[in-house]
C-alpha cells in the first residue's frame, strides 16, 4: 500500500511535469523523478526488510509486552508530560534494562575476544544494529538485552527454554572502559562459583515495569511478560491506562488544571503520605520477601498500596518469622550477606531498609523524596535541588543549623560539619565502592565494637585510634568510654580493620582511603603500604578498590595494575609498587607508631603481617548487592 | 523571409500569463485549503492526546506531519505569489518553471505525509523518497522564476 501511494504521487507529479508540453527539459525532469523514486523504493524496501528481520528476532527473544494490567508504557505519558518524560529519560532508571542495540550499547563490540576461566572464547561484534557474540563451541549468539548504563553494563543472551535470558559471563566497566568477568564486579571470594543467573527469575522483579516472570510451576520454563523494559513511569505512578483514557478529553484536563488538585486516576508519590510515598521506592530498594506465586504472576504491589501487605520488608531480627523463613534457613549466608550483625543493611540498593529504621522516619515525616527526586535532580545520585549539602537535614533541624559548630565540633563548611558524613557514613557496599548508609544514625563506637562496622568518625580520621575517637566523643557529647584492647588504643582503627576485618570491611576502608574528605583529614602518604598490601587481597573487588585509591597517592598516579590479571602478574605489579614506595619519603607528620611507621619513616611491615596472621577473618563472604 | 522562431512557437505572453495565474491560483488555494485543514487536524490530535500521534514511538510521525503541514502551506503561498506576480515578470517564464513548482507542491508535502504515515521507529517511511526530487524541482522552478525576474535581454521587456 505504501509503495502504491508513493508511486501514485510520483505519477501525478510526472503528469504535471509533462503536461501538454513535451519540452525536453520537462521530459528530463520527469525521468529523473521516476529514476529517483525507483532507486529510493529499492533501497528503502531492502533496508526495511533487514530492520524487520532484526526486530522480529529481538521480539521473539525478549519478554512479551504485557498490557492487560492497565499499563500503557512511557510511550503514552510523554504526550502530556514532556518535561517529566525528559527528566526520567535522562535517569539511569530508564536504562536499567534495554533491548540490546548497537546504537545504544556503551561497550565496544568491535571485534574484541574475551576468554572465560574455562577457556571458552567470546568474539564480540556488531552487525547493523545488532550485537553478537561468537562463542567457541556454541556458535554465534545474539545479545538481546542489556542492564545498566551508569557504572557498568551487563548483557543477556537467550537461553533454550521459553524466553529465558541468561547472564552473559562478562560485564563492561564504564569508568575503566574494559571487560571483566561477571563475578569480578561483585564482592565474592575466589572460591565462589555459581551458574549463570536467569534474568527471568531475578532481575525481572525490579529492573522492568510490571514484570511477570511467567515461570511454569512444573518445568520452570519462563514465558515472561513486561509492561516495559527499564524502570519507567508506571513503576512509581502505577498503571496509567485509566488516567490516559480519562485525560484524552481536553476539558477534563483544563478542569483539573484549574482545580490544582491531584488527579485521582493516577498515583503521585509526592502527594502520598510520607510512609506510603517511601514504599513506592521501597518496593525495589528494600530486602523483601516476595509473595508466593510471584514467579508466575509477578509482584502484586502497586504504588499507593501498602507494601507490607504485598511484599513484606525483611529485617534481620524478623528473618526467622518471615514467610520466606524456609528459603532463608536453607541459605546460611542470607543474613551476613545483607546485614551487619546489629541488623543495619550493608549492601547498596536496599536503602529503604535503612530509612525505615531511622528515627527521622519512625518519628518524623522523612521520605525518600525529602532528599531525592526523579524529575528535578542530577541523574548521578538523584539528589533534589538543595539536598546535596546540609539543606536536606536542616529543613527539619533548623536549630542545629544555627549553632552548627557547637553541634559538630568541626569548623562550619568542613567535611566534619556535613550531616551526611557523621549520620550517613559510607558503610554500605555495592558497585565496586562504598556508599552511604541510609539508616540515619548517631556515630558510636558500638558500631565498631559490637557490629564490626567502621564508625563514622574513623572513616574520615583513618589515621586515628579508637581510643582517640572515644576520647573525642566523651569530651564533646559525654559518651561513656568503652573498654578497649591494647591494639585499639595504640593502632589506628583503619589499620586494624584492614588487617582483621572481613572482606566487606576491607572494601569500605580501601574505598575511604581514596575518599577526598578522608584524604584531606588524614593525609594519604601513609596509606600507600596498606593499599599495596591489598593489591594481593583474595577478593578481586577489594583489589580493584585498593588500586583506585592507590592511584590517588602522589607517585602512583601512573602505576598500572590489572586487578583480574593472573596472580603472577599481579604479584609482579605489587613488587613494582613496593619498589616505588621504597624510593618515597613519608612526611614527618605521618611517622606515627599507630600507623605502623618507625620514627625514621620506615613502614613496619612485620607488624602488619603479625596482625594479618593473628586476626584476619578469613570467612568466605558474598555481599548480595 | 523566414519568420522568427519565437514568433512561430511561443504563444502570446498575455494569454500565457493568464493561464499561469489561473493554474497557480487553483493550486495555491487547494494547497492552502488542504494543509491548513491538516494543521487543524494535527492540533485536534494534540487536544485529544492520541498516542498514535503523540507517543514516543511515533515521534518521527509527529515531526514529519508537522513538516508536511508547514511545507504544504508555504508552497501554497509560493503558488499564490507566482499567480499574483507572473504577469509582472520582465521576462517570459521558462516552460518548465510552472510544472516544476506544481510538482514540488505535490511531492514535498506528500513525501513528508507518507513518510510519517508509515514511519518505522526513528526512520520515515518510503514516502520520504519523494522529498529530494520535490526539493530539486522546487529549486529549479525558483531558479527559473529568478531568471524571469531579471531585466530582459537588451532592455526589451516582453510584458504585455
Amino acid at each position: 500500500m505504501e509503495s502504491l501511494l508513493v508511486w501514485t504521487i510520483a505519477g501525478v507529479a510526472v503528469i504535471v511535469l509533462l503536461g501538454r508540453s513535451r519540452a525536453p527539459s520537462s521530459l528530463l525532469l520527469a525521468l529523473a523523478l521516476l529514476a529517483s523514486t525507483a532507486a529510493g523504493d529499492a533501497l528503502w524496501s531492502n533496508a526495511r526488510a533487514r530492520r524487520a528481520r532484526s526486530a522480529e528476532g529481538l521480539r521473539q527473544s525478549l519478554p512479551e509486552r504485557a498490557t492487560q494490567n492497565g499499563y500503557v508504557s512511557s510511550n503514552s505519558c510523554r504526550a502530556c508530560h514532556p518535561s517529566q518524560y525528559a527528566s526520567w529519560h535522562r535517569s539511569y532508571h530508564r536504562s536499567m534494562t534495554q533491548a540490546a542495540r548497537a546504537s545504544l550499547v556503551l561497550a565496544p563490540f568491535s571485534g574484541e575476544t574475551l576468554t572465560a576461566t574455562d577457556g571458552t572464547t567470546y568474539h564480540l561484534r556488531r552487525k547493523d544494529d545488532e550485537l553478537w557474540a561468537d562463542i567457541s563451541g556454541l556458535g554465534p549468539r545474539r545479545i538481546t538485552m542489556m542492564t545498566g548504563s551508569h557504572h557498568m553494563q551487563a548483557f543477556w543472551i537467550p537461553g533454550d527454554r521459553g524466553n529465558e535470558q541468561i547472564e552473559f559471563p562478562f560485564t563492561y566497566l564504564l569508568d575503566d572502559q574494559r571487560w571483566v568477568a561477571r563475578r569480578d564486579v561483585f564482592l565474592v571470594g575466589c572460591d565462589y562459583t555459581k551458574s549463570p543467573s536467569m534474568w527471568n527469575r531475578i532481575c525481572i522483579e525490579c529492573h522492568v515495569t510490571g514484570g511477570q516472570p511467567g515461570l511454569d510451576r512444573l518445568t520452570g520454563i519462563p514465558e515472561s511478560r513486561v509492561a516495559e523494559l527499564g524502570i519507567a513511569c508506571e513503576a512509581c505512578h502505577g498503571p496509567a491506562a485509566a488516567h490516559a483514557r480519562e485525560n484524552e478529553s481536553p476539558f477534563r484536563r483544563l478542569a483539573l488544571h484549574d482545580r490544582g488538585a491531584g488527579d485521582p486516576t493516577i498515583i503521585n508519590p509526592a502527594r502520598l503520605p510520607p510512609k506510603r510515598s517511601a514504599e513506592v521506592c521501597g518496593q525495589c530498594h528494600g530486602i523483601a520477601c516476595p509473595p508466593d506465586g510471584w514467579l508466575q504472576t509477578g509482584i502484586p504491589y502497586r504504588p499507593g498500596q501498602t507494601l507490607a501487605a504485598e511484599k513484606p520488608i525483611l529485617e534481620l531480627a524478623s528473618l526467622k518469622r518471615s514467610a520466606c523463613r524456609d528459603q532463608i534457613a536453607a541459605d546460611a549466608s542470607f543474613g551476613p550477606s545483607r546485614y551487619w550483625p546489629d541488623g543495619m543493611v550493608r549492601i547498596s540498593g536496599r536503602e529503604y531498609n535503612g530509612l525505615i529504621e531511622s528515627p527521622c522516619f519512625k518519628r518524623g515525616p522523612i521520605t525518600c523524596l525529602s532528599c531525592h527526586s526523579m524529575h528535578d535532580s542530577d541523574p548521578t545520585w538523584q539528589l533534589s535541588a538543595g539536598a546535596s549539602g546540609n539543606g536536606a537535614c536542616l529543613k527539619c533541624h533548623p536549630a542545629i543549623g544555627q549553632k552548627l559548630e557547637a553541634h559538630t565540633h568541626h569548623p562550619a563548611g568542613s567535611s566534619g560539619s556535613e550531616c551526611y558524613n557523621c549520620h550517613m557514613p559510607n558503610t554500605t557496599y555495592g558497585l565496586l565502592r562504598a556508599m552511604r548508609s541510609h539508616q540515619i544514625s548517631v556515630p558510636r563506637l558500638a558500631d565498631t565494637l559490637k557490629a564490626g562496622r567502621p564508625n563514622a568518625c574513623n572513616l574520615c580520621h583513618l589515621d586515628r585510634t579508637l581510643a582517640w575517637t572515644a576520647a573525642a566523643l566523651a569530651r564533646w557529647y559525654g559518651t561513656p568510654t568503652p573498654s578497649l584492647t591494647e591494639e585499639q588504643r595504640t593502632i589506628a582503627e583503619s589499620v586494624l580493620e584492614l588487617a582483621r576485618g572481613g572482606a566487606g570491611v576491607r572494601a569500605i576502608i580501601a574505598f575511604s582511603m581514596g575518599w577526598s574528605p578522608a584524604e584531606a583529614t588524614s593525609g594519604n602518604d601513609w596509606m600507600a603500604p596498606y593499599l599495596i598490601e591489598l593489591l594481593s587481597d583474595e577478593y578481586a573487588s577489594i583489589r580493584y578498590i585498593a588500586y583506585r585509591s592507590l592511584k590517588r597517592i602522589k607517585g602512583f598516579e601512573d602505576f598500572r595494575f590489572d586487578y583480574v590479571a593472573p596472580p603472577a602478574a599481579r604479584w609482579e605489579a605489587q613488587k613494582e609498587a613496593r619498589r616505588r614506595l621504597a624510593l618515597m619519603t613519608v612526611k614527618v607528620a605521618d611517622r606515627r607508631p599507630e600507623l605502623l611507621f618507625s620514627p625514621q619513616g620506615q613502614f613496619l611491615r612485620d607488624a602488619l603481617e603479625r596482625l594479618l596472621l593473628e586476626r584476619r577473618e578469613d570467612d568466605e563472604m558474598v555481599l548480595a548487592e | 523571409m523566414k519568420p522568427d522562431r519565437a514568433q512561430v512557437d511561443l504563444p502570446d505572453r498575455g494569454a500565457l500569463d493568464r493561464r499561469l495565474q489561473l493554474r497557480h491560483l487553483r493550486v495555491g488555494f487547494v494547497a492552502l485549503f488542504l494543509f491548513v485543514t491538516m494543521g487543524i487536524a494535527l492540533e485536534t490530535l494534540h487536544a485529544f492526546k492520541l498516542p498514535w500521534y503523540l507517543g514516543v514511538a511515533t515521534e518521527s510521525r509527529r515531526l514529519l506531519w508537522t513538516l508536511a503541514h508547514a511545507h504544504g502551506t508555504a508552497l501554497g503561498l509560493i503558488n499564490l505569489a507566482l499567480a499574483a506576480l507572473c504577469a509582472r515578470l520582465p521576462r517570459r517564464l521558462h516552460p518548465a518553471a510552472s510544472p516544476s513548482l506544481i510538482a514540488a507542491t505535490i511531492l514535498i508535502p506528500s513525501g513528508f505525509f507518507l513518510g510519517g504515515l508509515y514511519a518505522h521507529g526513528g526512520d520515515p517511511g518510503l514516502g520520504a523518497v519523494l522529498i529530494p526530487p520535490g526539493a530539486l524541482l522546487l529549486l529549479i522552478s525558483l531558479a527559473l522564476i529568478v531568471r524571469a525576474s531579471l531585466p530582459a535581454r537588451g532592455g526589451k521587456d516582453d510584458r504585455r
